[in-house]
């Protein structure tokens, strides 16, 4: 299964929103999607669950227009919000039959699912009578009640205690596994590195960078070089003399030394220098950008 | 069409099923039992008692003018006013109005000459038509004494003084005086029912805004499954709490129909014509149907539910104004003016002003389907409005936007 969005743009009054977007989400891989609040991550996600009409571009599930009548979509907005003073199984129910489901199907699959979030004691419990975390879970819950082929989760990890979100994780793994389409739209990057393969960074209603999180990482110049030896404090005159032939320059960051190499090539010589001192080595390695320094570094400045 | 239904079955239920809701109802049905049974209990609660103890008599006191046959006077007075217990008082004027300061007469009269008098009383009630009644005692007294002066025999007099006009009314049309009360109740049930379960439209999708469970809603059902469904899920519930209360209403009245009888407001409500009913029922629908799209593109514009007062206001102003105009016009007598044959074919003011019409006045069968088809149409028309003022609404969230703002975007929409 491949959700696809091809080149849609949307304007609200004046404010153009999305200036031609496109993106590929497949079945068993997680989407993550990023951007600074107010980048138009939302916009996407209602033109994909059809709130309102794109300008101009197309929806696409496996090359034909998105028909939500014919495949389950379960969405997490990021404003939760359930009917505070109805009891948690109603709720879940008419969710679950405005989507298509039978009666007794939602039902069913109520009690399935809070028993596998470890809440089945809340079932004829109001809404308005639960901690915020587990009002949360309820959300999931009403999310996943048609067993949806598209899960697209607005911050799904806000909120959650690290047992909660364990709980969440299992469950995104399990949708991963069985195949489904996830798209995930986070700001807290260490999900996003657990979850998602591909990443699309969203700025300015413009995709300003998307793939694989291993290829983007490796396609940034290996040209700086992560030092750690019990003798850090001596090294710096050793680099900036005798290595000055290759060395750029150097910077202490979090107790290690940055090595700027004046070419990725020159690894060997930096290696072989390092191996002919005094000096005992703990760690050497090329730096890798995390995806937080890619985010603010596609993102920073614009909105 | 599925989508509709369940969230027509789950708007009907919210309310059916809601305890204040059914409370209120009961109370009013409780309230209306109560009401109509309240003679039949004072009958019960009085037979209980061994012996009935019968009403003490007021006690009158009478000051008849000098040179008068007192005790003839007496006993006419006594006989012409038998909730009185009449008493022949020789005090002196000061002492008659001590008398009755302290309570030891209900009232004074004293006859200053045989066509005046005094009338003394303590305090005097609002309802209290002694005098009206005294005039015509010592009217009636003063022409049979003359009468008899003139040598006319006592039988003769009788007869004058008790002749009685004889009239029968016929009537080609309604008679206002039976339509009146029932009109006037159903007319406020319409007012009342289509203001608050209109409100409760408003704050029902306001509701779900502030909450925020319109993010889930909006995204797993049609806006128009939605507004359609909440407004006809609210608009039945509101008819089934009606019924239940005329309903109830004409089940009490009777099971104590004999001993509302005698009353004419009490048995001119009940016994009004099916027709008129079924009227109200029609009516209620289309009023409620309209103004209801309207409440619910209010209350989709209001982020909490405070803000629907404001957003409500000019809504229902022109309700209130509309009510204002037929309940002048009733109780003028003409529901028939020009400015009500106007008002019945207006869309926002005729559930109101063409019912009454109906109900009390000449209303044509021509006038109904016209009057009923505006209605018709334009709820349509304001329907498809609400439901793109909704559609709208419903994602916008900071300050409510204004009435300008709200045709912009649906014209850019439209266009």
């Amino acid at each position: 299964m491949e959700l696809a969005i091809d080149n849609i743009s949307k304007s609200f009054g004046e404010k153009e929103v999305l200036k031609g977007i496109s993106l590929r989400a497949h079945g068993g891989k997680a989407l993550g999607l990023l951007g600074r609040n107010g980048a138009g991550k939302t916009t996407t996600i209602r033109i994909i669950m059809n709130v309102f009409p794109p300008d101009g571009g197309r929806v696409l599930l496996d090359g034909e227009t998105l028909d939500l009548h014919n495949v389950r979509v379960g969405y997490l907005p990021e404003e939760r919000g359930l009917y505070p003073k109805k009891l948690i199984s109603e709720q879940l129910c008419y969710l679950g039959c405005l989507r298509g489901m039978k009666k007794s199907e939602a039902k069913s699959s109520a009690k399935r699912l809070l028993q596998k979030l470890g809440m089945e004691e809340y079932l004829d419990k109001k809404l308005d009578t639960l901690s915020k975390g587990n009002q949360q879970k309820i959300q999931l819950a009403a999310t996943l009640i048609n067993d949806p082929e598209i899960v697209i989760l607005d911050e799904p990890f806000s909120g959650l205690d690290p047992v909660n979100a364990m709980l969440l994780k299992d469950l995104v793994r399990e949708m991963i596994s069985k195949g489904k389409v996830v798209l995930f739209s986070s700001h807290q990057m260490g999900y996003i590195e657990e979850f998602c393969d591909d990443i699309a960074i969203l700025n300015g209603g413009r995709i300003v960078l998307s793939g694989g999180i291993r290829e983007i990482k490796r396609s940034y110049d290996r040209s700086d070089i992560v030092l750690n030896s019990p003798q850090n404090h001596e090294m710096e005159q050793f680099l900036l003399t005798r290595c000055k032939a290759f060395v750029k320059g150097v910077e202490q960051k979090n107790g290690e030394w940055m090595v700027h190499l004046t070419d990725a090539g020159q690894k060997g010589r930096l290696m072989e220098a390092l191996s002919h001192s005094e000096y005992e080595i703990d760690g050497f390695r090329v730096y890798e950008p995390s995806l937080n320094d890619i985010f603010v570094r596609y993102t920073e400045g614009e909105v | 069409m599925k989508q509709f239904f369940q969230v027509f079955k789950f708007e009907y239920a919210n309310y059916i099923k809601n305890r204040i809701f059914l409370g209120i109802t009961l109370a009013l049905v409780i309230g209306i039992g109560i009401f109509l049974s309240f003679p039949r209990i004072t009958r019960f609660m009085g037979t209980s008692q061994d012996t009935p103890q019968e009403q003490e008599k007021m006690v009158m006191a009478l000051q008849v003018t000098q040179g008068e046959d007192a005790d003839k006077t007496l006993a006419f007075f006594s006989a012409a006013l038998p909730e009185y217990d009449v008493r022949l008082a020789q005090e002196r004027e000061d002492a008659l109005k001590a008398g009755v300061e302290q309570g030891k007469y209900n009232c004074a009269v004293v006859l200053l000459t045989p066509l005046r008098y005094q009338y003394v009383v303590n305090n005097m009630s609002l309802y209290d038509s002694t005098t009206v009644r005294l005039n015509e005692v010592i009217l009636s007294k003063y022409r049979s004494d003359t009468l008899a002066q003139l040598g006319i025999s006592s039988d003769q007099i009788q007869q004058v003084l008790t002749a009685q006009v004889e009239s029968e009314t016929v009537q080609t049309g309604k008679s206002q005086m039976d339509s009146f009360f029932y009109t006037y109740i159903l007319m406020f049930m319409l007012y009342m029912a289509i203001v608050m379960y209109g409100q409760f439209v408003a704050t029902g999708v306001a509701a779900e805004k502030s909450s925020r469970a319109m993010e889930l809603l909006i995204t797993a059902a049609r806006p128009v499954n939605l507004m359609c469904g909440k407004i006809i899920g609210i608009g039945l519930a509101g008819l089934t709490q009606m019924s239940v209360i005329l309903g109830s209403g004409f089940l009490f009245y009777n099971l104590n129909r004999s001993d509302w009888a005698d009353n004419q407001i009490v048995s001119s409500i009940f016994d009004m014509p099916l027709s008129i009913l079924l009227y109200t029922v029609l009516f209620f629908l289309l009023g409620f149907f309209i103004y209801a799209f309207l409440f619910g593109a209010l209350g989709s514009l209001a982020n909490r539910s405070e803000d629907i007062n404001t957003l409500s206001m000019p809504v229902l102003l022109v309700f209130i104004a509309s009510f204002l105009i037929v309940m002048y016009s009733m109780a003028s007598g003409n529901v028939d003016s020009p400015l009500m044959v106007v008002c019945s074919y207006i869309p926002f003011v005729s559930p109101m002003a063409m019912f009454t019409r109906i109900a009390m006045g000449g209303a044509q069968w021509w006038e109904i389907i016209i009057s009923v088809a505006i209605l018709v149409v334009s709820t349509g028309v304001v329907a498809v409005i609400s439901a793109g003022i909704y559609r709208v609404g419903v994602l916008l969230y900071g300050k409510p936007p204004k009435l300008t703002e709200v045709f912009k975007m649906l014209r850019r929409k439209a266009g």
